[in-house]
């Protein structure tokens, strides 16, 4: 297993109490996989993220029984081990592309600083090759002068490809791609879409696509991973969750999507009605609970245990059956 | 809004877009103000820097035989003394001269300690925050607490008079400003999205700082600069008029003016030529800064 991770539980040192972001989250990514995490804003997605990467802000705690990386154990690394693999060995990617760039310099100069950062033996003609050889791998025209160009000079999608460049310039072993295609038009995201899944095929990476669009985990993860409220609700291979969603929330999720479920035509979407709760004031027993139409009062007063059934994993005493 | 950025991106792709240079001079230039400033401090610059060519005589030479010798526009003025002498017989234009060395030294020296002090105290309190924050800040606010020139005299009495305890005494005064000023447009920048993404990509805090952080900062700092260099000039010549900076006979302008005090009615040219030699040097960084920020800043750009 290139990560594993196991119970992991990240609190918030806030002014108003401690905040439970996740709560024994647990995981693992082979190689060359591919693992969607799909949930509402808020649902401790993006935080997950940043444990692995370690750049979490000081005031939050990590605990967890296991957080392997590669053969590293991830919470006994010193910071500047921890340098060392991020970039190299963890590539991320962002939402937003255009205001990931470092407007004051350009492209060319971001891409070769990584570079010379974590490949020291290559000189300086050999980054520079490498550079082009990224560019014109992410599918950049022109790419020798884009590398002259600024942030601002270039366009959404090609920011997005200049960061994927940055991301994966050392190979490196897991692409974490925080909603890689939330800020780009339909037509890019299929393109960058397309892009990260050819480059997943050569390097060989292993990759968490984090997103709340459905249908982009749906075409391209090998597995997906639904959360809520910090816990992982339902995990299980792409098809089969998709074909037949248990826990009422996925079910929900799927339902709210155009075309996808049996609504007639012109008829108003189903939504899931209320909101993520506050991580402060958490509900009792089932996270899900507030908003769940099935819920009877067992799920009000027990946290239903997260239940392993061969590859899927489910946290519900009542779940949906049957099949979309 | 929305329209203006799309025609910008069509401009970008019909034609190669001007160099920075460029495009700085052509939003620079619209400024005429501005740029008489630029050429006021141009030609102090040049002044400074060929003084001994320039001046017609050692700066510190007694004339025995010209005391107090008018200008050459007043009646009783010869060509010899083109500005007229001082009270010694000093000529005052070779004085004057040199005082544009030593005033724009002093600027330099003011504008280098102020700024490399202030900037890496602004970039530790707004990077790191919390505790580290609230220390230089509290320190910078008693800096603040002081009354500049009150401040400056006291770090002089402090030290002893002369021109480099001068120098500090003004750096010092001027630090709170950098400081300020670059605090302010760190805190912005770390929350950026690139901040994040230079994380992950396995730079360091010093790295982040320095390399991604500060180039974003430095054009209000640049501003500044540039307008500290007239404070250092002004806050310099009040501490030499007050006795505590050069001291006589280096003929620096506040200390001219000083000296010149007691003819301030029998020989007014004494007084009113170093007077307006702080004047015109101080108002010429004081345009061109104005211009800078007009010129520099991305929200006043057209």
């Amino acid at each position: 297993m290139l990560l594993e991770v196991e119970d992991l539980s990240i609190t918030f040192d806030t002014a108003k109490g401690a905040l439970q972001a996740t709560r024994q989250v647990s995981f693992k990514l082979a190689q060359g996989e591919t693992l969607g995490i799909v949930g509402e804003s808020g649902c401790g997605k993006s935080i997950t993220n940043l444990a692995i990467m370690g750049l979490l802000p000081d005031t939050a705690t990590v605990h967890a029984k296991k957080l392997h990386f590669d053969g590293a154990d991830l919470q006994s690394l010193s910071e500047s081990e921890f340098r060392k693999i991020r970039g190299d060995k963890i590539g991320m990617i962002f939402q937003d592309p255009m205001s990931a760039l470092n407007p004051s310099f350009t492209v060319g100069f971001q891409i070769d600083e990584t570079l010379k950062e974590h490949c020291p033996e290559m000189d300086k003609s050999a980054r520079a090759a490498r550079a082009l050889e990224l560019m014109n791998q992410v599918g950049i025209p022109a790419p020798a002068e884009r590398l002259k160009n600024y942030a601002h000079e270039l366009s959404g999608g090609m920011s997005q490809r200049v960061m994927i460049a940055m991301a994966i310039a050392c190979k490196p072993k897991l692409l974490i791609a925080d909603e890689p295609t939330t800020a780009l038009d339909v037509t890019i995201q299929a393109q960058i879409m397309k892009l990260l899944k050819d480059l997943q095929k050569e390097y060989q990476m292993a990759m968490i696509l984090v997103t709340h669009d459905l249908g982009v985990v749906a075409q391209n993860a090998d597995r997906i991973q639904v959360m809520y409220a910090g816990e992982v609700v339902e995990s299980a291979k792409s098809k089969e969750l998709l074909a037949a969603p248990a826990h009422p929330y996925t079910d929900g999720l799927l339902s709210s999507l155009p075309g996808k479920k049996a609504t007639a035509f012109r008829q108003p979407l189903p939504s899931i009605a209320g909101m993520v709760p506050d991580l402060r004031a958490r509900p009792k027993g089932c996270q899900f609970n507030p908003r769940c139409l099935k819920a009877e009062d067992k799920c009000k007063t027990e946290l239903p245990a997260l239940t392993h059934e061969q590859d899927r994993q489910l946290r519900c005493f009542y779940p949906v059956e049957g099949t979309v | 809004m929305s329209e203006t950025i799309a025609l910008d991106l069509i401009d970008e792709n019909e034609h190669v877009p001007d160099s920075f240079i460029k495009e700085f001079w052509n939003h620079f230039k619209q400024n005429k103000g501005a740029v008489a400033g630029l050429a006021l401090i141009i030609v102090f610059v040049l002044i400074a820097l060929a003084a001994p060519l320039l001046a017609p005589y050692n700066p510190t030479f007694l004339q025995d035989n010209a005391l107090r010798l008018p200008p050459i526009w007043a009646e009783g003025g010869t060509w010899s003394y083109p500005l007229g002498t001082d009270d010694v017989g000093r000529d005052i234009l070779s004085r004057l001269i040199h005082g544009a060395r030593i005033s724009m030294g002093i600027g330099f020296a003011v504008v280098i300690l102020s700024l490399t002090s202030g900037l890496f105290l602004g970039l530790f309190a707004g990077y790191y925050g919390g505790k580290v924050d609230r220390l230089i800040m509290r320190f910078i606010d008693i800096v603040m607490a002081f009354p500049s020139i009150l401040l400056a005299i006291t770090v002089v009495s402090v030290m002893g008079p002369g021109i480099s305890n001068a120098i500090i005494a003004v750096a010092i005064v001027a630090i709170p400003n950098f400081t300020r000023i670059v605090r302010a447009s760190v805190m912005a920048e770390r929350k950026k999205q690139y901040v994040m993404a230079s994380k992950t990509f396995g730079a360091s805090n010093f790295r982040i700082m320095v390399f991604e952080i500060l180039p974003n900062c430095l054009a209000p700092l640049i501003v500044q600069a540039t307008l500290g260099f007239s404070d250092g000039i002004l806050n310099a010549a009040a501490l030499g008029f007050l006795g505590l900076g050069a001291q006589p006979p280096t003929p620096e302008w506040g200390t001219m003016l000083a000296d010149a005090r007691p003819f301030i009615e029998s020989s007014p040219w004494m007084v009113t030529l170093p007077g307006l030699c702080i004047l015109f040097s101080v108002l010429g960084f004081n345009l061109f800064g104005d211009g800078l920020r007009d010129a520099l800043d991305p929200r006043l750009k057209k």
